[in-house]
């Protein structure tokens, strides 16, 4: 299937004391319509910093290279503007519901400020308001337009917001975390949620989370990151199944068997033995290396680079411990 | 739904408050006339006047200085509620009338003070967050540190001097210049009532004279409107709400005036409202430097003649501005902030 978001080589640096840090480096990512895109790695690893490129919104201390493709065009430096895309062709949502709606103003109001440059009159952009607080499950949506964010919970501030997000019809949706912040007895309806609109309305989405059951549950294809860089990438189900990099395999080797009682917490990564390598203290060769039981001498001189692993795996692995001959075989017979 | 009736419950609520103050404000000035050694009559007129049998019988008269407390206390209030709030121990006139003439006079010296404080202080400290750290900042940092630290009488006769004498770009002291008739009262501020009376000279006249101790008294105002308009700003700025404007795609003018400066009022309104202390501080060394005819010339002169009259009078024209700016901030709050009408 055709990407609909492609990003290629991404790199971002952020102004740091001396010169400036390189925080991502070199990420591929990419996105189908009426799928969805996981990106999981732990704190630091450069998530939010790449989702926000992806829409201009990071601040000025950050300049990114690379290329950032919306159907093929070219978005951002050297092509069409992020101002022109943000919230019209590609909308994120973010974390904390509980702040990510303007307290002061009435739900109404940030449901249709950004619909005029669409040519729509306010009152066509009101009536559309409400199609999508119904489409997002909001209970008395004529209520709601008059309300303001405080009168509302946790779930429902995020679906607000994801209407919001849905105002200008994008064709990309990036959530970041979308429910981190939440109740866990409110989580799975959000989720439904954005896997129903992914469906019904051919959404890419890409969803950042640290909950592995999450992304088994949500997502079609799985991109690991590891201190900045892309680890591996794969159908969700086959990398969850079978991981191929060491950093995966410990991951999902923390989670525990069958359904949490919690309703997921405990699912969230366990931490890893060792030290999480962040961009600002990234080591050499590979960045796992310190922590990773399969590491040989030249894992700490080398970068690996992303390599294909067959039926549309990728892995960046100087070791490759999984390697399997099954895998071979299957794939040549195809 | 519940969210109009709740505010106009809010304004109630905070009204009720506001009558209780200033209740409480006049029932401790009759307990501190009371309290002040020696006996009431010759604090309320002056030794010099207590002496005379005449003057004695008419203020026991006047307040019932005869009768039980509880009803002297009832006398006090019927008194106060009329209007009534004796006679100047230095005027020899009723301090309602003093009071009458010198409260519009400070009212359009302070509101001029305030529009300026407040006009310049948002838009220097919006634009020294925006460019923090940048050339504006600092410059803005270099203005506001100034400004904290120019003593207010040295500023106000420096501006004197510069601007009345020297350039003669500004009229001297006072409310008009020599030989100019105030404009018909109407609402005792010059200014509108000369607009009113449509004399657009005795207006420009009476405007020059409000400017430069309008300005001096705006100085300390603005440099702390400033700063706190810069970290409001800023703070505000790194809000989640922000990112989510701008993940919106609306335009960066759009998020500054829609939504960062209208989250940033809710401190900066607090800010302006706490400021009035200053400005009324100010007031009393601005007005006399000036000789504008105002309370803070009046409360100046009413201390340093002791006299207890005019003081309790002034004192409780300062307490109802008080309560009123501080009902305005409150429903302001509630008007800029939804979160605030609910508790
Ligand atoms: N405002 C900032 N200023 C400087 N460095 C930053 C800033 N924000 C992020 N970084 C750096 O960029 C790196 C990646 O941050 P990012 O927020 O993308 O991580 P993340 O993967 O989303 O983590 P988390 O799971 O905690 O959200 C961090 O390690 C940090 O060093
Ligand atoms: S390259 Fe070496 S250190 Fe990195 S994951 Fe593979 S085996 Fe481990
Ligand atoms: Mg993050």
């Amino acid at each position: 299937m055709d990407n609909l978001l492609e990003v290629k080589d991404l790199k971002i640096w952020v102004a740091g004391a001396a010169r400036p840090i390189l925080v991502v480096d070199g990420v591929d990512l990419q996105v189908r319509a009426g799928s969805v895109l996981g990106i999981a790695g732990e704190s630091g690893s450069g998530k939010s910093i790449s989702a926000q490129s992806l829409i201009g919104i990071l601040g000025e201390k950050f300049v990114y290279e690379g290329e950032i493709r919306l159907e093929g065009r070219l978005i951002g430096d050297g092509g069409e503007p992020f101002a022109a895309i943000r919230g019209r062709e590609i909308s994120m949502i973010f974390q904390d519901p509980l702040n990510s709606l303007h307290p002061q103003i009435q739900i109404g109001k940030q449901l249709t400020e950004h619909a005029g440059r669409s040519g729509q009159d306010s009152r066509k952009a009101d009536k559309r308001a409400r199609e999508l607080l119904r489409e997002v499950r909001i209970p008395d949506p004529d209520w709601a337009m008059k309300a303001y964010p405080h009168q509302f919970s946790g779930g429902m501030r995020q679906r607000i917001a994801i209407a919001m997000a849905l105002v200008g019809d994008p064709k990309v949706l990036i959530a970041d975390e979308p429910t981190t912040a939440l109740d866990v007895t409110v989580q799975a309806g959000v989720l439904r949620l954005i896997k129903r609109l992914c469906v019904e309305r051919d959404l890419g989405v890409m969803i950042i989370t640290h909950d592995l059951g999450v992304m088994n549950a949500m997502a079609d294809d799985l991109t690991v990151m590891y201190a900045g860089r892309v680890v591996e990438s794969g159908p969700a189900t086959q990398v969850l199944q079978s991981p191929r990099h060491p950093y995966t395999e410990q991951l999902v080797g923390s989670l525990p068997a069958g359904p949490a009682r919690d309703g997921g917490r405990a699912r969230n990564m366990r931490a890893i033995a060792g030290e999480p390598a962040t961009p600002r203290n990234r080591p050499a060769g590979c960045a796992f290396h310190p922590r990773c039981p399969w590491a040989e001498d030249r894992c700490a001189v080398t970068v690996p680079p992303v390599e294909y692993r067959g039926e549309g795996r990728r892995s960046a692995c100087l070791v490759d411990p999984f390697f399997s001959v099954d895998d071979v075989r299957k794939a040549a017979a195809r | 739904m519940g969210v109009r009736s709740s505010f106009w419950l809010f304004v109630i609520k905070r009204l009720g408050i506001s009558v209780f103050l200033l209740w409480g404000v006049a029932t401790i000035m009759f307990l501190a006339a009371r309290l002040v050694p020696g006996d009431v009559i010759s604090v309320m007129l002056g030794e010099e006047a207590a002496a005379d049998p005449v003057a004695r019988q008419a203020m026991i008269e006047r307040f019932g200085l005869d009768r039980p407390v509880p009803e002297q206390y009832y006398l006090h209030m019927t008194n106060l509620v009329q209007g009534d709030f004796g006679i100047s121990m230095r005027t020899r006139g009723p301090v309602a009338d003093e009071l009458a003439r010198a409260v519009p006079a400070s009212l359009e010296l302070g509101i001029l003070a305030g529009l300026i404080s407040a006009i310049l202080g948002i838009f220097l400290g919006t634009l020294s967050a925006l460019q923090r750290g940048k050339l504006a900042d600092q410059l803005i940092r270099v203005v506001t540190v100034t400004g904290i630290s120019v003593p207010l009488f040295w500023l106000a006769l420096v501006a004197l001097y510069v601007f009345s004498f020297k350039l003669q770009m500004f009229p001297g002291i006072g409310r008009l210049s020599p030989g100019v008739a105030p404009p018909p009262t109407a609402t005792g501020m010059y200014t509108i009532d000369a607009l009113l009376a449509g004399q657009l000279g005795t207006f420009a006249d009476a405007f020059m004279h409000l400017l430069i101790p309008g300005a001096v008294l705006a100085v300390f105002t603005m440099t702390l409107i400033t700063r706190f308009t810069r970290s409001a700003v800023l703070e505000v700025l790194n809000e989640d709400y922000v990112r989510t404007a701008r993940a919106k795609g609306l335009t960066s003018v759009r998020i500054l005036f829609a939504h960062v400066l209208r989250a940033a009022f809710v401190p900066i309104v607090t800010v302006i409202g706490i400021m009035f202390g200053a400005v009324l501080a100010g007031a009393v060394l601005v007005e006399e430097i000036f000789n504008f005819p105002g309370i803070g010339q009046m409360m100046f002169r009413s201390a340093v003649f002791l006299d207890m009259p005019g003081m309790i009078g002034i004192g409780l024209v300062v307490a109802v501005i008080y309560v009123g700016i501080s009902f305005v901030t409150d429903i302001l709050y509630g008007v800029i902030d939804p979160r605030i009408r609910v508790s």
